[in-house]
């Protein structure tokens, strides 16, 4: 579970009071957070730090105060920087190909950077680039591939020395909608069926909701909300959406008379907010039977992730 | 989530290694990328190759007859002695030869030098390549030993082989390897300066490539460098007659320390050649500063 400022033995992810400012912009503000192993989503506004905090964590920039280890690996040393490298696979948000070289040519060189032998890395390129879905493609100059293979390319670049991290910057970025859900069901692989600690960094909440169990939103360089994705829609599992028979002006009455608050939708269905009271429904029913109504279902409403972010950057009540 | 038997999440069994050498994979992608356009290739060592066929077969030549002198009947000198005189010059000549060759190829050496290196930092600028790069444990001076081993390749191609072959061409033509016994150091020296020389321009090369988002304007700037540079001083000496002005030019530097390594012709270069190891030497140091201040940027930018 991602957490701010918590302990956790096993975190992949370690960050300690970690600052960055360009000029007079500050990007990281005293940055705090752990994230255990598993898909964690990164959410945040533009200009939240996202991108900051993925170049930090590979040591491409150097902060101005703090600490994060990442994979056990201290990115500000030169021995931690090639060290954390090997352990982390990195697939850029933006367009990105060796020129003149095929796609398996590149996998093949990328794999070897990171300390494959030729052998190995040959092998292993065309089992990530089958993974992929990348056919007889690959002894194309990748220069001329259409931009969801490029974006398949990238995943198969990241995952060519087999790392335990991945760090996925916008995936599905530029992506049609079946190109999409391809990439969202390797990367729902990658982190459910295959267990690897992955961080996705997306702007798009339904991607971020259908691949990772942990969320963590960024807001202007600091940590606005960090969670279980599921604990965090439950909190509003104590709105439940009750459909009613029989007199429903005077249930809406007794709800209101009992102080809960509760906004009428349609089909004669009223949602209704639990705040501080038991989540059993006893007194629901007690109600509408005093007020001569009739609950004929009663379900549990959970908020959408979008809910929670925006909540959470806005710093809003969630209604 | 997968579909079908080939989409199956392989774990990969083997070990990953510390390898220091890394950056020659990317090196060797380098050359493999470049050679893949075959044109370019033919264009561009064409005329060296030619030249280096014409260069050997002078050389040869030259050999070949003056072991087919015979004495006069008249008298004279002793034919030992003719042979032994002819031979010498001979010496002296593919020393030139090998010289010459240098001067008459240098434009189309640097023409390799600015094709092959052009592009080599623009293009992974433009696409985007250094995102993969610096993700990876590779370090900027192994990114930047990568490029100037590819631009070094392909410069050492145009250099050092045809000199090479050309000296290998005398020693087989000379009687008793005699080439290699009189004029031996010629063969480290001509090897020296040819990397000498790509090391040189690869390195300015790389820096102007390091500028530059295209590798088209990365040629069209090497080439106005190269002009400009060339142009002024040679100008200058011509107006002052002074040749020492023929020192702004990186080029005629690289020509006065070809004259001295390889033990060539003057030709209006008669300054001390210590002046032109700095210069080169001030030179060379600029563009790597250039390149490391580059790839400094470059690799935050990843």
């Amino acid at each position: 579970m991602a957490e701010a400022s918590s302990s956790t033995a096993e975190a992949v992810v370690v960050i300690r009071g970690l600052e960055k400012s360009y000029g007079s912009v500050r990007a990281l503000r005293s940055l705090s957070l752990e994230l255990a192993p598993g898909p964690t989503g990164l959410l945040g506004p533009n200009g939240a730090g996202k991108t900051t905090l993925i170049k930090l964590l590979l040591g491409l920039l150097r902060p101005d105060a703090g600490h994060a280890t990442i994979a056990g690996c201290d990115p500000t040393t030169a021995s931690g920087r090639l060290a954390l490298r090997r352990s982390v696979g990195y697939m850029p948000e933006n367009e990105c190909s060796i020129p003149g070289l095929t796609g398996l040519e590149i996998v093949s060189t990328l794999g070897q950077l990171t300390g494959l032998t030729r052998a190995d890395s040959l092998s292993r390129a065309h089992e990530v680039l089958d993974y992929v879905g990348i056919d007889e493609a690959r002894y194309r100059l990748a220069d001329e591939w259409s931009a969801g293979m490029k974006q398949r390319l990238k995943l198969a670049q990241a995952l060519v020395h087999d790392p335990g991290l991945l760090l996925l910057d916008e995936p599905t970025s530029g992506l049609d909608p079946k190109g999409r859900r391809h990439m969202l069901d390797l990367i729902h692989d990658l982190g459910h069926v295959q267990h690897k600690s992955l961080l996705l960094c997306s702007h798009l909440l339904p991607d971020i909701e259908r691949t990772c169990r942990d969320v963590v939103v960024l807001k202007e360089g600091a940590v606005a909300l960090a969670g279980g994705i599921a604990e965090l829609t439950r909190t509003d599992g104590i709105r439940v959406r009750v459909e009613v028979g029989g007199d429903r002006a005077r249930f809406e009455q007794a709800l209101a008379a009992s102080g809960y608050a509760c906004t009428p939708e349609v089909n004669g269905r009223i949602a209704i907010r639990l705040d501080g009271r038991a989540s059993d429904a006893d007194e629901l029913f007690a109600l509408a039977a005093d007020s001569g109504a009739s609950l004929r279902s009663i379900e549990e409403v959970r908020s959408s992730l979008e809910q929670v972010f925006v909540a959470g950057v806005a710093n809003e009540e969630r209604t | 989530m997968a579909r079908t038997n080939t989409e199956v999440y392989r774990p990969f069994r083997g070990t990953l290694g510390a390898r220091t050498l890394g950056f020659l994979a990317l090196a060797r992608a380098g050359i493999a990328a470049a050679t893949k356009r075959k044109l370019p290739l033919v264009i561009l060592f064409g005329p060296p190759a030619i030249a280096t066929v014409i260069f050997s077969f002078v050389v040869y030549a030259r050999f070949a007859l003056e072991a087919g002198v015979t004495p006069s009947p008249l008298g004279g000198p002793s034919p030992a002695s003719m042979i032994a005189v002819g031979f010498a010059k001979q010496m002296i000549q593919v020393r030139e030869e090998i010289f010459m060759f240098h001067l008459a190829m240098s434009l189309f050496t640097l023409l390799v030098i600015a094709w092959f290196g052009a592009g080599l930092i623009a293009d992974d600028r433009r696409l985007g390549a250094h995102l993969l790069y610096f993700a990876r444990p590779l370090s900027r001076s192994g990114y930047l030993a990568a490029k100037f081993l590819t631009v070094l390749f392909f410069g050492g191609i145009a250099v050092v082989a045809p000199g090479l072959v050309i000296c290998i061409v005398a020693t087989f033509a000379s009687p008793d390897f005699a080439f290699l016994r009189d004029e031996g150091s010629l063969i480290p020296r001509t090897i020296l300066f040819g990397t000498l020389w790509a090391g040189v321009w690869g390195s300015v090369m790389l820096a102007i490539s390091s500028l530059f988002l295209r590798k088209t304007l990365a040629l069209v700037a090497s080439f106005a460098f190269f002009m400009i540079t060339t142009a002024i001083s040679v100008v200058l000496a011509n107006l002052q007659q002074d040749d020492r002005f023929l020192m702004l030019s990186l080029q005629m530097n690289m020509q006065r320390i070809a004259g001295w390594m390889l033990d060539g012709p003057s030709m209006r270069m008669h300054w001390d050649v210590r002046w032109s190891f700095a210069v080169v030497l001030g030179i060379t140091a600029a563009a790597w500063a250039i390149l490391f201040a580059r790839v400094r940027r470059l690799e935050a930018s990843a």
